[in-house]
């Protein structure tokens, strides 16, 4: 590209949708579940899937303080209507099954094994779903719920646009065949793989028992239970943040009768009934596991509703007391908002040398974003009873004028960055989002040298852009936000039930990550526990110190006039898809965060070339870094750091360390690809062909 | 041993969600069973309600039949007529609930005299003082 050609550039807006009420968060908060009924379903092996036969367990469940207890009490087979006709040796197996085997409940209960119907089985699931608005459990359960569909539609039910309406009921008093207009279709959105929205809608009349909310109050004139309907897969991923099948699930959280294997599927046989209790058996034992763990945790989101750990973030954001920031200051500037969306970008992420094996030390900073989180103190603005807007254009660029490395590597220099500032950029290395490849869709972002309009950044961006380049970018105008006082009423909580936290002297985001640090040296517990919770840790410090923060949730299938809000001005617009913010939603914070990230890699960068270094990639919070164990030249024009001359670049950070240092030493850690598994050094070699596609490995010679 | 224990707890659940978790007897405080009680009738006032244990359901019904309240569908036509027996509902209703208060005084009465015969300073404790 030539020096005079300029492309075009885009940034984030904040949009207001007029008449559009603050975002909905979790119902209030109902009962710990009674009673679960739990099925699988076994399908043909066609296309079609069609339900051949299932089983269920109903439990009754008891609390001992937060623990379940759950005793089985009925245990029963199910068959598809049309097993008679599909597969009649199949159903006299499953009859002559049913009469000879006991069912697995509790001592001192009927021990009947139960055989039934799928419609007769569709009035248990009535009762129990309805009714006695009982958990409705599975792995996978909207494909299990679904084998018992006879029609479907596209929903039209609030809160579930786009998705499908199902026809589970039929009419059964013989007068009429279609579907029962009493009973409710089940309504299912899918999020991703691993999450669906889920629930029952209205139906024509309700019984005025079932117009008594969960919550308890007198009936309402308009009512419909939506069901308490668990998908285990979905709540094992917001406990782990990794998608799980039946059988990891079961290793993971420890299960005594995990999943069995079968080599046959599709034929109906005493083994294969067996396998499908044995599954029923495994979901389970994990149900009792998985609650036992979603319990520990003193939040009052439903199992139900925790779609991932940020779910379970933003309820112990509520369970402190803490509001969200723009539920209690309804009058925070818009453009404000605006200005801080155009100056986020997601984490910086290059290559630098391409397609050229190059010897490496791969580090990566702890926690990147809560660390940063953290040294800039964003927590006081989660509980703030205001936050400011204060002009700060002056100091801003007195800020920039003096500021060198040195000053970066001082906490106090930190706080100091929730600020925003606009820029007139000349060739200063700040982010942007550009078409850099005409021949793709889509935008893509860099961190590069920039010329072009006046545009708002964050503080750190525009620090970084003078360590890399060694000029100030010129300062057009400043504002800094600044937290003032703390919101009266917070809690102090346990989280998981363990870690006290008091919000009004402790910092949640740190404390969670000493303790997940903790946790790696906990050997008392199996590794593979270790791991999931540290992963739930992680992902749930990320999540809510930033990822509730910046959440959008495009409204598809919608077509609606907004108003917009950016560094340029506001203007309105009609949009298809428009965005509505999450409930936590607050631009500023996610943009000073990833600004602080893209801050910690330019200092790295900086100190890696004070030393006459390079790097290979760069991907967020992490950086391999051209080093064999004495340094050297590599190829003309690359110059390797020793491993030595690396530790020296590791150590400069040891001032940015917020976290307690018995726990986490340094924030920048030796990644473990840099050992061999017997915890032996070695030479790491990477090889990158573009931003996020590399591969480091280690050579046999 | 429970015949039908999904069943039974279906019946239990639609009880604890009428009438909360810990429902009591409005006449005698007896927690176990409980039912709903229409005090003049579910065709006079279906929402003049409360939870009566199996015994005292009985009671007051008995107190309506003895006071002739009529209570079947179709037997208070007009307004004027249907207030008629909801007053004379609530009668029945207050005079049980003034048995009932006057049992538990008798009940007070017999602790009393109990106390004074084997704890006789008990009336010169602080917290019984007025």
């Amino acid at each position: 590209m030539k020096a005079d050609e300029f492309i075009d550039t885009a940034v984030r807006v904040w949009t207001e949708i007029p008449d559009c009420g603050p975002p909905h968060h979790a119902q209030a908060p109902v009962d710990r579940p009674r009673f679960a009924l739990v099925l699988d379903t076994e399908t043909s092996t066609d296309a079609s899937m069609r339900l051949h036969f299932g089983s269920y367990r109903y439990f009754r469940i008891s609390w001992h303080e937060a623990v379940p207890l759950f005793t089985c009490v009925e245990e029963g087979i199910f068959y598809a209507d049309d097993l008679a006709e599909c597969d009649p040796e199949g159903l006299d197996v499953l009859r002559v099954y049913a009469q000879n085997a006991r069912a697995d409940v509790d001592p001192g209960l009927p021990d009947k094994l139960w055989l039934r119907s799928e419609t007769e089985f569709l009035s248990v699931l009535w009762e129990e779903a309805i009714k006695k608005r009982s958990l409705i459990v599975g792995f996978n359960l909207p494909f299990d719920l679904s084998r018992f569909a006879f029609d479907w539609g596209e929903s039209s039910t609030p809160g579930f646009p786009g998705g499908f309406s199902l026809a589970l009921w039929q009419r059964t008093d013989g007068k009429a065949e279609g579907e029962n207009k009493y009973r409710p279709r089940l309504v299912v959105k899918s999020i991703d793989s691993k999450r669906a929205l889920k629930g029952f809608s209205s139906t024509r009349e309700t019984d005025w028992i079932d117009r008594i909310a969960v919550d308890g109050t007198p009936p309402r004139l308009v009512y419909s239970h939506r069901g308490h309907l668990l998908d285990l897969r979905t709540l094992v991923y917001a406990l782990t943040d990794k998608g799980h099948s039946l059988a990891s699930a079961c290793t993971a959280f420890g299960v005594e009768h995990g999943k069995e294997d079968t080599e046959e599927h599709g034929l109906i046989t005493p083994t294969y009934i067996d396998y499908n209790r044995a599954d029923v058996r495994a979901t389970a034992e994990l149900l009792e596991k998985v609650l036992t763990e979603y319990y520990r945790h003193p939040i009052d989101l439903q199992p139900t509703k925790a779609y991932s750990p940020a779910s379970i973030g933003k309820a112990y954001l509520r369970a402190f007391g803490v509001t969200p920031i723009l539920e209690r200051q309804q009058d925070f500037a818009l453009h404000v908002l605006g200005q801080a969306m155009e100056a986020y970008y997601g984490g910086r992420a290059e290559c630098r040398i391409r397609h050229q094996e190059v010897p490496v030390v791969h580090l990566d900073f702890l926690s990147m974003y809560p660390t940063v989180n953290a040294l800039m103190d964003l927590w006081s603005f989660h509980i703030a009873e205001r936050i400011h807007v204060d002009e700060a254009t002056d100091e801003t660029r007195a800020l920039v004028d003096e500021v060198g490395l040195g000053a970066c590597l001082d906490r106090g220099l930190w706080p100091h960055l929730a600020t925003l500032v606009k820029v007139r950029p000349d060739c200063d290395v700040l982010p942007v989002r550009a078409r850099y490849d005409e021949a793709r869709e889509g935008w893509q972002i860099g961190v590069n040298p920039l010329t072009g309009d006046p545009r708002w950044h964050t503080l750190a961006d525009v620090i970084g852009s003078k360590l890399l380049t060694r000029r100030a970018p010129e300062v057009l105008e400043a504002i800094a936000l600044r937290p003032e006082g703390m919101m009266p009423g917070l809690l102090s909580l346990k989280l998981r039930g363990e870690v006290e936290i008091d919000p009004y002297m402790d910092d949640p985001f740190r404390l969670v990550i000493e303790t997940r640090q903790r946790l790696a040296s906990q050997l008392d517990l199996p590794q593979v526990e270790r791991e999931w919770r540290r992963l739930f840790l992680k992902i749930f410090a990320n999540g809510t110190s930033y990822g509730i923060l910046a959440e959008m949730n495009r409204q598809d299938g919608l077509s609606s006039w907004v108003e917009i809000f950016s560094g340029l001005g506001s203007f309105g617009a009609k949009v298809s898809g428009p965005e509505r913010r999450g409930g936590f939603a607050f631009p500023p914070l996610p943009a000073f965060i990833s600004g602080g990230a893209r801050l910690m890699l330019a200092i790295l960068e900086s100190l890696v070339s004070e030393r006459g270094g390079t790097y290979a990639i760069c991907d967020t919070d992490s950086m391999s870094i051209v080093a064999s164990e004495h340094g050297g030249e590599v190829t003309p024009g690359i110059h390797a750091l020793s491993w030595d001359e690396v530790d020296e670049v590791r150590d400069r950070f040891v001032d940015l360390n917020p976290y307690e240092r018995e726990v986490i030493g340094s924030i920048l850690k030796l990644e473990d690809v840099n050992f061999l598994p017997t915890g032996e050094r070695c030479q790491l070699w990477c090889y990158a062909i573009s931003a996020k596609r590399y591969v480091h490995f280690n050579r046999l010679d | 041993m429970e015949g039908d224990p999904r069943k039974n707890d279906q019946r239990r659940e639609a009880r604890r969600r009428m009438f909360g978790p810990n429902p009591a007897c409005m006449l005698c405080g007896e927690t176990d069973p409980v039912v709903f009680h229409h005090t003049a009738g579910h065709n006079n006032d279906a929402g003049l309600e409360g939870p009566y244990c199996l015994n005292c359901h009985a009671k007051a019904h008995e107190a309506l039949r003895d006071a002739s309240v009529p209570i079947k569908r179709g037997a208070c036509p007009t307004v004027p007529e249907r207030v008629e027996a909801i007053l004379k509902a609530v009668a029945t209703y207050l005079g049980l609930l003034a048995d009932s208060l006057m049992r538990w005084a008798g009940r007070l009465r017999e602790l009393i005299d109990r106390m004074d015969d084997v704890v006789p300073d008990w009336r010169e404790w602080g917290v019984v003082q007025p």
